[in-house]
């Protein structure tokens, strides 16, 4: 794989080792020392162990284990995602999220209900959750953030209620009004959100990514998109002209052969699959790259990234094919190779100073963010 | 490693030999503490660590996480800090006849490291998942839905109507005579239903949708004006009878509640599908509630076909109906319509009539 190497648990942090004079070519933030890969040390199998005993106790108990679950598939990903030969701790208690998915449950059901039944109450519910989303994100950030942590250490976000209302609800509004020309720009909004309001115990974290790089991933996704596009247009346009089929003017295609729309369906579906996972891939890898070739913690710590575009390309081909061919039982190994890729990509200049953080005083924090960023699906994409 | 400073009292220094070694983390610095954890008596526990004199722990206020494979053990201090330990059998030797306190799951790791386990928990989610799907969740659907108050469907396709009117119907523009003839076909079948609500015809002109039939929970079914020019009159009853069948046995409402449990259910069972690059996790849900879909259309067209078979003919009008939609929609036949049917609804019509064929050949 990459040329990190697996650390495995050795107890004692690097040593410090600052060679004087060396600089960095980052306008900021400025630090020394030899950059440390981040290292993933959790294999697919025992991943996939847990998962499914995880699945067996949570149809058994009705949902209550999902909560229980979920901690424990975290605290295996976060502890085996080394820095410096370090684990990162999840700390949520299982009751937290278990409150929060019922309340975010209790949404989604009544809103699901209205769905189809009572069109103008979903559309208020909608429009409800809509308006609440910016204020579920918040909490969200939040309790992730206080239940992550590293050398014991937890984390804390500090963005405002406002500022998230800024970014995730008018930022998105505007982004779904400008037809898509603002997409990357809301992106870097909210992830610019989400990491400069983090903090390490009292250093701040400092997000440098510009919005350049953003329209710049973006732009190479449309490129896959658009040959996609193309693609299948091409395939249309050769089945019509082959006789197969034929096109009537509400725009839906007719058979001249039985059977032959289904044979253009079968050869469309792989295509629109394979440009919709590198375009993805393209988008997922710039910004990542973006984000943390930019990051720093407090004045001396650095993050670097270095994602290639083409080998999550073919991850997430793997990860379709395989969730495709096993009817999604292959998810726990996707989910582990893909963690394990974006994990070993990221290598940190100054390790050694993240020890000289001291912790900021605790506030209490709900755990609803959390279970409504998972049951609503509110990616956060960091 | 920083060694802090000389405390004034007690005795400092080298730990007694025994006990496992353990890193102090004390949530208020970055920074490990290297000590060792040793018996300090029959019911106390003793921590020392580097250059510190030795501190005291009551097993009962120390708290166990549930271990996980290649991790250290994490060890709660009552206080707030946590002590993580790699030799787990130097440390579970330690604290035996010890009552700490454990946190829910010490055994899951048992279980999760035999194969045979992890099969049978395997099994036992799948089997499950396919009860919940083809027993429980239609089962609990049906139930509810036997139970809605007949107001609250009507306020449904109150709704559903309205909506339905500014965003696909036109007034109808058959004429006053053909208006009245499909009136009174529809008002002829209606002495063979059992008793269900009041069916009211509704005749729109619906051009996005083509021909297409649909009916409301409350009883109210829609025809578009192309479905008339396109069907026969006996085959026309047929489609009618098909949405009686919708209205009958409440399929609007019971596919609702389940297009409600199975994204409960998924989203319980798979929280966190993004972020793989597979649109393949949006796939499962649509695939589950055409199958729920597909078989409310076969029960309404086993309604349709006994009805058929009870006014003394046989279900041959409903499969040329549905063999005359198939061709003109390009694809999708009755409610199903609209490109968006497009990937099952070919081979779907094909099965329905066949499964109509059959039902012919069945004794009564």
């Amino acid at each position: 794989m990459t040329d990190a190497p697996h650390a495995g648990p050795p107890p004692v942090p690097p040593a410090v080792e600052r060679p004087p004079g060396a600089t960095s070519l980052q306008p900021a933030p400025q630090t020394h020392g030899e950059p440390v890969p981040m290292a993933f040390t959790g294999t697919e199998q025992e991943f996939a162990r847990i998962w499914f005993v995880n699945l067996a106790l949570t149809i058994l108990t009705l949902g209550i284990y999902a909560a229980w679950g979920k901690v424990r598939t975290r605290r295996y990903l976060y502890g085996h995602t080394r820095l410096g030969g370090e684990g990162f701790e999840y700390h949520a208690k299982p009751l937290a999220l278990l409150k929060g998915y019922l309340i975010s449950g209790a949404f989604f059901a009544a809103y699901a209900l209205a769905g189809n039944s009572y069109p103008v109450l979903s559309a208020v519910l909608l429009l409800i959750g809509a308006g609440l989303m910016p204020w579920v994100l918040w909490l969200s950030l939040r309790f992730n953030a206080q239940n992550t942590g590293y050398l014991g250490l937890r984390l804390r976000f500090r963005g405002s209620l406002q500022r998230s209302y800024r970014v995730n609800l008018w930022g998105a509004l505007a982004a779904g009004l400008s037809f898509g020309i603002m997409i990357p720009l809301f992106q870097h909004r909210r992830r610019r959100y989400a990491w400069s309001g983090l903090s390490f115990g009292d250093q701040p974290v400092l997000f440098g990514a510009s919005a350049k790089r953003f329209y710049t991933a973006g732009a190479l996704a449309s490129v896959w998109f658009l040959l996609g596009f193309l693609g299948i247009g091409f395939l249309v346009n050769a089945f019509e002209e082959a006789g197969l089929i034929s096109v009537n003017d509400q725009g839906e295609w007719v058979d001249r052969d039985a059977g032959s729309s289904d044979l253009l369906l079968a050869a469309i579906a792989p295509i629109a699959l394979v440009a919709l996972a590198l375009g993805q891939a393209a988008w997922t890898a710039g910004t990542h790259n973006a984000v943390f070739r930019k990051l720093g913690v407090g004045p001396d710590v650095a993050f670097d990234a270095r994602l290639s575009t083409f080998r999550l390309m073919w991850r997430y081909l793997q990860n379709n094919f395989l969730l495709l061919v096993t009817l999604g039982l292959a998810y726990p190994w996707t989910r582990v190779a893909t963690w394990r890729l974006l994990v070993e990509s990221i290598s940190v200049r100054g390790v050694e100073n993240l020890a000289r953080a001291a912790a900021a005083p605790p506030d209490a924090i709900s755990a609803l963010g959390d279970a409504a960023s998972s049951a609503f699906d509110l990616d956060l994409g960091l | 490693m920083s060694a802090g400073p000389l405390p004034s009292a007690g005795t400092p220094g080298a730990a007694p030999d025994g006990g496992v070694a353990v890193r102090l983390f004390d949530g208020a610095s970055a920074r490990a503490r290297p000590g060792r954890l040793v018996r300090g008596g029959a019911l106390e526990l003793e921590l020392w660590l580097e250059g510190e004199p030795p501190r005291r722990l009551d097993p009962q206020e120390l708290t166990l996480e549930p271990p996980l494979p290649g991790l250290a053990l994490e060890l709660l201090l009552e206080e707030g800090g946590r002590l993580r330990i790699e030799d787990r059998a130097g440390f579970e030797a330690l604290v035996q006849g010890f009552a700490i306190r454990r946190e829910l799951g010490q055994g899951l790791q048992r279980i999760e490291s035999r194969r045979r386990f992890v099969l049978v928990a395997l099994l036992i989610a799948a089997g499950a998942l396919a009860l919940l799907y083809w027993k429980g969740i239609p089962h609990a659907a049906g139930l509810v839905a036997e139970r809605l108050p007949e107001d609250s469907l009507a306020v449904a396709s109150d709704q559903a109507l309205t909506l339905l009117e500014s965003l696909a119907f036109d007034p109808t523009e058959l004429d006053a005579e053909r208006r009245a003839f499909v009136q009174a076909r529809f008002d002829a079948l209606l002495p063979s239903l059992p008793e269900g609500p009041r069916y009211r015809l509704l005749l729109r002109a619906a051009p996005g949708l083509g021909p297409n039939a649909l009916a409301l929970p409350d009883g109210r079914v829609v025809v578009t004006d192309d479905l008339v020019a396109l069907l026969e009159p006996e085959e026309l009853d047929a489609v009618l009878l098909h949405e009686f069948g919708h209205v009958i046995e409440r399929h609007g409402a019971q596919l609702v509640l389940r297009a409600t449990a199975v994204g409960l259910v998924l989203a319980l069972v798979a929280g966190d599908l993004s972020g793989l690059g597979s649109i393949g996790a949006g796939l499962p849900p649509m695939l589950l509630q055409q199958g729920y879909s597909r078989g409310f259309e076969a029960q309404a067209d086993r309604f349709a076909a006994q009805r058929l078979r009870e006014l003394g003919g046989d279900s041959g009008p409903l499969q040329r109906a549905l063999e005359k939609l198939g061709r003109a929609v390009g694809g999708a036949g009755g409610e199903e319509g609209g490109p968006g049917a497009l990937l099952a609804s070919h081979p779907s019509i094909r099965r329905r009539i066949a499964a109509l064929a059959r039902f012919d050949q069945e004794p009564r």
